[in-house]
């Protein structure tokens, strides 16, 4: 009866020991995964490489300035950023022109949006127009966007390696508005 | 013998609820040791600074600067260098009315601002360093990128 007694006290230690060392390894590989997976590089967000646009027209009159763009690019895209200078020697364009949209399209994020999708089909033209309000610009930057899934998400993405500049003649001021 | 009988279960038992007692107070004080790291985009935010795009340009006084990327940039440190001292400046902290976005500087925008004041006369370099806002558990954190990310500036 000792002897089996001493036999069973040992099984169950050796089940415990067998528990406790099965349930640290587990926790401890969890924690592990959790850490090294962010470090796991993932998916970068950026634009197709040919993605491009074109300023097809500027014209600026009276404070007012008409853009006709074209997708000459192999890739829809959604719309575009648009930046301008206010000084002949600025090197980079900072003044965002989103805001002063006048015509078809939206504003959002800071970008000349025409919906939600990427509508702006290739080969497309699509015309804006912009109340300056009496700024005073010398150059625009155009920097096309659009909405591509990356893991499973849907993104949206800025194709700053399409950038174009252009200067314009947007000196004289209009009449406040 | 029913007495003894018992012992080894409550030993068991007892030897369990320490194990876990301990391993909890053990994890809970490491957790408090170690900093969870930040992640942006489901990826450690180090690894975020690589793919952080941005230009600048300073001239007659005004820094300005674009973010070109897909990363917004939380905030941007500026550190200045020149007669054998640095100092480092926050664009979003330092400069009072600061016309850095709060926000962050989200992709597609430019900042422009007047920094003379905040520049020393013996300054030679400046370089632009990224402040990522990245996730930790216990909420959303700053992370400054190495200098390796940042945008030097020649000031002449």
């Amino acid at each position: 009866m000792l002897s089996r007694i001493k036999t069973d006290k040992k099984a169950v230690s050796e089940m415990v020991g067998y528990v406790l060392l099965v349930t640290l390894v587990v926790t401890m590989g969890v924690l592990v995964y959790a850490w090294v997976k962010t470090y796991v590089p993932t998916a970068t967000i950026e634009c197709p490489d040919d993605v491009s646009i074109f300023i097809e027209d500027v014209n600026c009159t009276d404070s007012i300035l008409k853009l006709n763009i074209k997708n000459t690019g192999m890739f829809n895209i959604a719309g575009y950023f648009i930046k301008a200078t206010s000084n002949p020697t600025e090197e980079l364009a900072t003044i965002d022109l989103s805001p002063n949209l006048t015509s078809e399209g939206n504003n959002a994020s800071k970008a000349v949006l025409f919906l939600q999708e990427n509508s702006v089909q290739v080969g497309d033209e699509k015309t804006s127009i912009f109340n300056l309000q009496g700024q005073v610009i010398y150059s625009i930057e155009i920097t096309p966007v659009r909405f591509q899934e990356i893991d499973n998400k849907i993104r949206f993405v800025s194709c700053s390696e399409a950038t174009i500049k252009k200067e314009v003649n947007c000196i004289e001021t209009g009449p406040p508005h | 013998m029913k007495k003894r009988g018992l012992s080894p279960v409550i030993a068991t038992t007892l030897l369990i609820v320490l194990v876990i007692a301990i391993a909890v107070i053990v994890f809970l004080w490491f957790r408090g040791m170690v900093k969870m790291e930040a992640t942006k985009f489901g990826k450690n935010v180090k690894l975020v600074c690589e793919d952080v795009v941005f230009t600048a340009s300073y001239s007659g006084g005004s820094l300005q600067i674009s973010n070109n990327g897909n990363v917004p940039i939380y905030d941007m440190n500026v550190k200045k260098e020149g007669d054998g001292s640095y100092d480092t400046i926050s664009l979003k902290n330092d400069i009072l009315n600061s016309n850095w976005p709060t926000i962050g500087l989200n992709q597609g925008q430019a900042f422009s601002e007047d920094i003379s004041s905040l520049i020393d006369t013996g300054t030679n370099k400046i370089t632009l360093i990224p402040v990522l806002l990245g996730n930790t558990g216990e909420g959303e954190e700053t992370f400054v990128c190495d200098e390796q990310y940042g945008y030097e500036i020649i000031i002449t």
